[in-house]
């Protein structure tokens, strides 16, 4: 996978112990998109537009707000200066 | 999908807007009236299936693509007190790129969708675009790195995949009561 995605999946493996992690680049999706045309060259590699789908208990507690609070902290990085999108879907374990 | 042609021409924004405004048509009226009838339909269908399907053709920019100085990541006083009477005058209070009737971007129309279909008779939108301050204080003062933002009785939920989450499990609509009573 990309270097953006193996960031992601690293990062948050690290932080959050999770118990269970998909993450699915949907950048293809948002190839025709008006940016991607004016500035392809940022948009040609994939790795824009990302789902993510994360189980922890570190999330146990925390509001709907606060999870995605912490992702957003742990992906800071990425999202400053790669990431277009992100989706998140953030549960903790039943 | 909707193919948009390959170089910036008029006629590719031509195309743009054409899209943006038939989407746009329900919502410009029914925003500040009661739900329109014909929108049940919308209802019967998995929400976030109907409303993903609409945000997909349109222009999507959840994160700001101008990269931002580093004094912008800082939140001014002027601007947080401007930000904070805006959350305490306004119950329910969108910051979005746009406007409710001409959304600039997927998410933010995916917001303004959710708002329509729970029937919202009035709310606050701040447009970002339109004020680079705002634009990078809001991001500070949430502590949430895109927009659009919804804010409901003073409290910040999140984005617009929270606001259709909880529209889904009602969560949304019960709050939007509250907030038009008060």
């Amino acid at each position: 996978m990309g270097p953006v995605y193996d960031a992601i999946e690293r990062k948050l493996t690290e932080e959050l112990s999770p118990t269970s992690l998909e993450i699915v680049d949907e950048s293809a999706g948002h190839a025709d998109h008006l940016g991607m045309q004016e500035e392809p060259h940022k948009f040609a590699g994939g790795e824009t537009h990302f789902r993510i789908d994360v189980t922890s208990e570190m999330f146990e507690g925390l509001s709907r707000v606060k999870r995605h609070q912490l992702v957003y902290k742990i992906l800071d990085e990425e999202i400053k200066n790669a990431i277009h999108a992100i989706s998140i879907n953030a549960q903790a374990p039943e | 999908m909707q193919p948009l042609s390959a170089c910036l021409t008029a006629a590719s924004i031509f195309k743009l807007a054409f899209v943006v405004l038939s989407c746009m048509a329900a919502i410009a009226d029914a925003f500040s009236l009661s739900l329109p009838a014909h929108s049940s339909s919308l209802r019967q269908r998995s929400p976030s299936r109907a409303l993903r399907r609409h945000t997909s053709a349109l222009y999507e920019s959840l994160l700001d693509s101008a990269p931002s100085p580093p004094e912008a990541d800082q939140l001014d006083e002027a601007t947080r007190e401007r930000i904070a009477a805006l959350v305490r005058e306004n119950p329910v209070l969108v910051f979005m790129k746009g406007t409710p009737e001409q959304p600039q971007c997927g998410f933010s129309n995916t917001m303004m969708q959710v708002l329509q279909v729970c029937g919202v008779q009035r709310f606050k939108a701040v447009d970002v675009l339109s004020d680079e301050r705002i634009r990078q204080g809001i991001k500070v003062y949430s502590e949430w790195p895109t927009i659009p933002q919804l804010y409901v009785n003073g409290e910040f939920l999140g984005g617009s995949d929270t606001a259709v989450e909880m529209y889904s499990s009602g969560e949304l609509q019960e709050l939007l009561e509250v907030a038009q009573a008060s």
